[in-house]
């Protein structure tokens, strides 16, 4: 029984311990608002979306996060709002619309933040191809050449079938 | 499913210089494509009369002198004046608008405009978008930098209909296979990404298919974007399903087989494609001087009903192919209407003997062609026998002043007076044309009578001392300070305000207003998507 309970009591304690690291994994804090010069960002192990999640609310911006993955991201910097969204977002598929703001001293600034999926869908596989130009209706066109103009004209598209 | 057409079909063309070498019948009655010009129709554009005030040009009719240009280009106008201008770090190659409207009231008139891949020394990347609601104080909102937005070359169009704008990715000619599209609907000033994704890669749900961008143009219902790769096998237009603006999928790729791709349009009810056969890149097209050797530069007329209608495995057939040898790289085509009459306003990017270095422009006046390219109109009210009924033609292109203009060019060489964007008041009832002429500036024109066209204003900005960072006039090498600009863009046309937009390459956006009662027209009107 009492090895048990001891059983019991390292379970909790890992338990405790690992929620307190992730309680300190989720450690973000943002210091800057709207028409701030200047932020400053501390994250540790924090998830890329939830980091900018908070970035977006404390510097009013919206944020659309449609990446696939779940980046964890370690930072501690001050600078440009601009600059400072720039360096986080850094290894990602962005797109950013800036926008001139009036309540801000018509400031240029983040408007709106994009995380795309990442580039290089290119390579997929597809079981679709396209299939060379039918030459039966190419042989069937006429032309003719005036020495300044020549015009081609294939056959009515009911007689090229 | 058909077999034989599914394998049979998707690149659906007539192959047509294979098809000449089989069927050619050499004619010898005059002009199977050109219609007899009128006895007194001019072989170049009527000049504009300028007024008090302005400054008209002092040489050749789209010349812009050596004299002037060593001692720093002051600029010509003549029946337009600048309201103001966006500078910005400059422009490339397209210019598109936006209407916002709340009822009947216009609230927001919204420009975007292209800039080049480049880097070095810029303010902001991508496409400004610019608030031109007040013409005198353009004011940028927002820049767009997704992948297609980077550098959109001359792909950026906004569809009327759907209020989407989109871009491939042209990027100085080493794009990829992205298409971005953004709804304008909400604030035209702050576009809202809609996708930014490749195409052709068998993940899109299409075919598979290599896509490099460069051109492009909406089918006018907005539920197909059309793209025009130079690059891919020496050239092939493709299309782009956008019913979904979230989700492009590749519909299919097309070589037309006479020679390379460039831009396009296509009709109102989208079942015909008015495309252009481009010289081949890295080539000074046939020989101008022998006979034999056939032109493969000009418009091609296709059908495009099995696209717009969504059929499987679509075939793309050439109803007509009519092809000259006095322009090349041919870049773009509107259909329009003129008292009811089907034309096309089609504008070549090189001249006779191409994009005019100087051994091409010399090849050219040898054969007694224009050096430079022209906007022309086309009559295709038989769809199976296009006819070019007259040309721009300023008197710097003219054959017969060769002698004026090319040693004078010296330290210009490339595109210099040539043609290579143009835009109308009006598809549906064109009264006006406006083109941009690189060197040569913003050209204004009556086409109320398209077999005798007449210059009515144009603008040709003052050289900058300061290079922009974002015009592909610099990334060519090709500015000089206090140098011509280079006018590439559509031309935006107004005419309730009187007035006209539009971009060049150093000195960025530019809005204009119209003097001395020129323009507009009793009969013209500016509805909204309705200018190219």
């Amino acid at each position: 029984m009492r090895t048990l309970a001891r059983r019991l009591a390292l379970v909790c304690a890992i338990f405790a311990l690992q929620n307190g690291l992730l309680a300190r994994a989720a450690e973000i804090s943002v210091s800057g608002e709207r028409c701030a010069k200047t932020v400053r960002v501390v994250a540790h192990a924090a998830d890329l979306a939830t980091l900018l999640a908070a970035l977006a609310s404390s510097l009013d911006f919206d944020v659309s996060f449609k990446a696939e993955h779940h980046r964890v991201v370690n930072v501690d910097t001050a600078g440009d709002p601009e600059d400072v969204v720039a360096s986080i977002v850094n290894d990602e598929n962005t797109s950013r619309v800036l926008a001139l703001d009036a309540g801000c001293n018509n400031r240029m600034r983040l408007a709106k933040l994009w995380i795309l999926p990442a580039r290089g869908r290119e390579g997929a596989a597809s079981q679709t191809a396209i299939a060379p130009p039918d030459r039966d209706v190419q042989a069937r066109a006429s032309s003719s050449y005036d020495g300044n103009y020549l015009l081609i004209t294939t056959l009515p598209k009911e007689e090229r079938r | 499913m058909n077999a034989q057409r599914s394998h049979g079909a998707l690149r659906q063309s007539a192959v047509v210089l294979f098809v000449s070498a089989c069927c050619l019948t050499l004619s010898a009655f005059g002009g199977n494509g050109e219609k007899k010009q009128a006895d007194d129709a001019p072989l170049t554009v009527p000049k504009a009369t300028c007024g008090p005030g302005d400054h008209p040009e002092t040489a050749l009719q789209g010349q812009v002198p050596a004299d002037l240009r060593a001692t720093g280009f002051k600029g010509f106008n003549c029946n337009l004046q600048l309201v103001g201008q966006s500078r910005g770090d400059g422009a490339n190659w397209q210019a598109t608008e936006f209407r916002q409207r709340h009822g009947s009231r216009i609230e927001h008139v919204c420009a975007y405009h292209g800039t080049a891949a480049t880097t070095a020394n810029r303010t902001h990347l991508g496409v400004p978008v610019v608030d031109i609601t007040d013409p005198a104080t353009p004011t940028p909102t927002a820049y767009l930098t997704t992948t297609s937005m980077l550098d959109p070359w001359e792909s950026l169009k906004v569809n009327e209909r759907r209020q989407l704008l989109a871009a491939d990715n042209g990027r100085n000619a080493a794009g990829g296979p992205y298409i971005d599209i953004y709804d304008l609907s909400g604030d035209c000033r702050f576009p809202q990404l809609l996708a930014s994704a490749p195409i052709g890669t068998g993940a899109d749900g299409g075919p598979l298919a290599p896509i490099l961008g460069h051109e492009g143009s909406w089918a006018p219902d907005g539920l197909t974007y059309y793209g025009g790769d130079i690059r891919t096998g020496g050239g092939q237009y493709y299309a782009v399903d956008v019913t979904d603006p979230t989700e492009p999928r590749l519909i299919t790729t097309w070589k037309p087989g006479i020679a390379s791709v460039h831009g396009m349009s296509i009709s109102d009810d989208g079942n015909r494609g008015y495309f252009v056969s481009k010289t081949p890149s890295g080539t000074t097209g046939p020989s101008l001087t022998d006979p034999a050797a056939l032109p493969n530069n000009g418009l091609i007329i296709a059908d495009l009903s099995e696209v717009q209608s969504r059929q499987a495995n679509p075939q793309i057939t050439i109803i007509s192919a009519l092809l000259w040898k006095d322009g090349s790289f041919a870049q773009m085509t509107i259909p329009i209407r003129i008292d009811g009459k089907p034309y096309l306003i089609f504008v070549d990017e090189g001249g006779a003997g191409g994009l005019s270095s100087a051994t091409q422009l010399q090849n050219a006046c040898a054969a007694g062609l224009p050096p430079f390219p022209m906007a022309r109109i086309v009559d295709i009210s038989d769809e199976t026998h296009p006819q070019v009924v007259s040309k721009l033609m300023l008197e710097v292109h003219d054959p017969a002043n060769c002698a004026k203009v090319i040693p004078d060019l010296v330290g210009l060489s490339s595109f210099t007076y040539g043609s290579h964007y143009c835009s109308v008041d009006n598809k549906k009832k064109a009264t006006t044309l406006a083109c941009g002429y690189f060197n040569s500036g913003i050209r204004v024109f009556d086409i109320r009578d398209p077999v005798r066209p007449k210059e009515i204003a144009y603008y040709n900005p003052a050289g900058t001392t300061t290079a922009s960072p974002g015009s592909n006039h610099l990334s060519f090498g090709q500015w000089r300070p206090g140098g011509p600009d280079w006018c590439s863009a559509q031309v935006l046309l107004d005419a309730d305000r009187g007035m006209l937009w539009s971009t060049c390459q150093d000195n960025g956006l530019l809005t204009l207003k119209f003097t001395n009662g020129v323009w507009p027209f009793p009969q013209s009107k500016t509805p909204p998507g309705e200018q190219n």
